[in-house]
């Protein structure tokens, strides 16, 4: 009885640590290679990061749980600040929060996979992820 | 002795100095002109989180809240109801109806009408929305234009990119573009003025193409990945340079946006071009091995004239022959499908189609110039790479004018 009551505990514990790790488990972190191409030179770094199921959002080993500068600051954006006909709303955003945007490419699961990232001072993660965060779509503010 | 001590020291003194000067005039000259980048301008955007709602409101707030929100849903659906079954949102509307005390045969009369419309336009639609297309595998990976406003430029050298099969740079078509248009340059200059994100049309932009006798390929003007986003600073960098002669900087700036050139070919362009035509001289010169324009006309179905149904039925015709189109809309339908229509004009390109099951509705597949990422739009679109399935009853609302290469 006792030890039944103990395994049902473990397992309490067990499935409330999944849960509350739910938004880590999903990314996938490696030493890998990151491609930079400016202005046709490409540059591969060699660095630890962490990239979702989709191959899409990318983050800093540092960023990996949204403590790093990329996630700190305190405003937030409406929709239409953002999403207008110049450029991309992930390349305004990270400009407004005083990264630095740049296209990149990861290899991952044998395959290079294209994406961007902003880069702050301790960190970087993609820019949709980061409109994600950052983006104020219940002001109900077109 | 002190004497000799002394002009030793003296000489000793004056070949150090000569030495230092020396060493620091080489590192000087030796130093390599750079297309210095300026700080980008950072937008001036954003807001503090506001605690909207700090007290529990009263019954009469809620009820004045929910006679909105049942006003909202019921414009919605009538708009809806028009392409799709809206039986899925009826409910809420009768939750809505009955918090604001509206009189129940009222709702039973709206939720009827709603429920049949639906129903038949569903029907009407399904039998209209026939085959299934999507011709993302033949463009590649999504795009991304990065910080300039150049989407115009993306949809046509991706349909281009679609009817040639080789990878065009949308940069060379903006250049072109912006030439074309420089007889206004004293209003809006592509480069080196503070519109530094200038906007064109995806019909002008493909027909001055079309005239230019050849398509740039991507791999000779790039358009993408120049070096933090920084392609329009430094083409708005080669130009100022020019103009102020400093021959050096405006090298340093071409290499870095043509490195294929060689210096004699950057300096040829640098000395027989104007500022006018500079950027449209070093685009001419890079592209080498331009693609042969293929033999299409190019249709614009303009606001002026259509309507949206002529934009979508324009649209589907072309899908079912093999064909993509390209459209302006509102880009506010990415992020909010429910939002006005309130924002700038967008480009992107419809490049397949299918019926959503779920959804019970016509979907229609968006390519658009921002990147792979899907969380940047609303998440009720399904959207994979970048690519989104968006409905018909959205575009619908959103779109503004289509151009097609037939």
């Amino acid at each position: 009885m006792m030890l039944r009551s103990c395994i049902n505990l473990y397992l309490l514990f067990f499935v409330i640590s999944s849960v509350a790790a739910s938004e880590n488990s999903q990314l996938t972190c490696i030493s890998g290679k990151i491609k930079v191409t400016a202005f046709g030179d490409e540059t591969i770094q060699r660095e630890k990061f962490c990239f979702d199921k989709d191959f899409a959002g990318i983050y800093s080993s540092s960023c990996r749980k949204n403590d790093c500068q990329a996630f700190k600051n305190p405003k937030r954006y409406y929709p239409n600040e953002l999403y207008t006909k110049y450029g991309s709303p992930g390349f305004k955003l990270c400009r407004a929060l005083q990264g630095t945007p740049e296209i990149i490419e990861f290899y991952a699961e044998k395959e290079w996979h294209g994406t961007d990232r902003c880069t702050f001072s301790d960190g970087f993660v993609d820019t949709d992820t980061l409109l994600d965060y950052y983006l104020d779509r219940l002001s109900g503010h077109p | 002795m002190v004497l000799h001590r002394f002009i030793h020291i003296i000489f000793f003194t004056l070949v150090t100095t000569l030495l230092i000067s020396m060493v620091s005039l080489k590192s000087f000259a030796a130093a390599p002109p750079n297309c210095a980048p300026s700080p980008s301008p950072r937008p001036q955007i954003g807001h503090l989180p506001v605690n909207r709602n700090p007290r529990p409101p009263t019954p009469l707030e809620l009820k004045n809240q929910a006679l909105q929100n049942f006003r909202k849903l019921i414009i919605k659906l009538q708009q809806d109801s028009g392409f799709r079954n809206v039986d899925g949102d009826i409910s809420q509307l009768r939750n809505y109806g009955t918090q604001a005390g509206v009189e129940r045969r009222l709702i039973d009369n709206a939720a009827t009408f709603l429920h049949n419309r639906g129903i038949a336009s569903s029907r009407r639609e399904q039998a209209t929305c026939g085959g299934s297309f999507d011709y993302s595998a033949k463009l590649g990976p999504v795009r991304n234009q990065d910080s300039v406003g150049w989407c115009f430029a993306f949809s046509a050298a991706d349909y281009y990119s679609f009817k040639t099969g080789k990878r065009i740079s949308a940069a060379s078509i903006a250049v072109g573009y912006n030439s074309y248009w420089r007889w206004l340059n004293h209003l809006f200059e592509p480069y080196c003025g503070e519109e530094r994100e200038s906007g064109g049309n995806e019909d002008s932009a493909a027909g001055i193409a079309k005239a230019s006798g050849g398509l740039c390929l991507e791999s000779e003007f790039r358009s993408e990945d120049n070096g933090n986003a920084r392609l329009y600073d430094t083409l708005a960098n080669l130009e100022r340079s020019k103009l102020r002669n400093d021959i050096s900087r405006a090298v340093a700036c071409s290499q870095e946006v043509f490195p294929h050139m060689t210096n004699p070919d950057i300096l040829q362009v640098l000395r027989t071009s104007n500022q006018q035509e500079l950027i449209k001289n070093f685009s001419d010169k890079a592209c080498v091995h331009r693609v042969p324009v293929p033999n299409v006309n190019i249709i614009h179905y303009s606001p002026y004239i259509h309507s949206s149904k002529t934009y979508l039925d324009s649209i589907d015709n072309e899908l079912t022959h093999g064909n993509i189109a390209s459209m302006g809309y509102r880009p506010n339908i990415l992020y909010n499908i429910d939002s006005p229509n309130v924002s700038d004009l967008h480009s992107s390109l419809v490049i397949g189609r299918k019926w959503d099951t779920r959804k019970g509705e016509c979907v229609y597949l968006v390519r658009n110039s921002w990147g792979p990422g899907c969380k940047q739009y609303d998440q009720r679109l399904e959207c994979h790479n970048g690519n989104v399935w968006m409905p018909r009853s959205v575009l619908t609302k959103g779109i503004y004018d289509v151009t097609i290469m037939h």
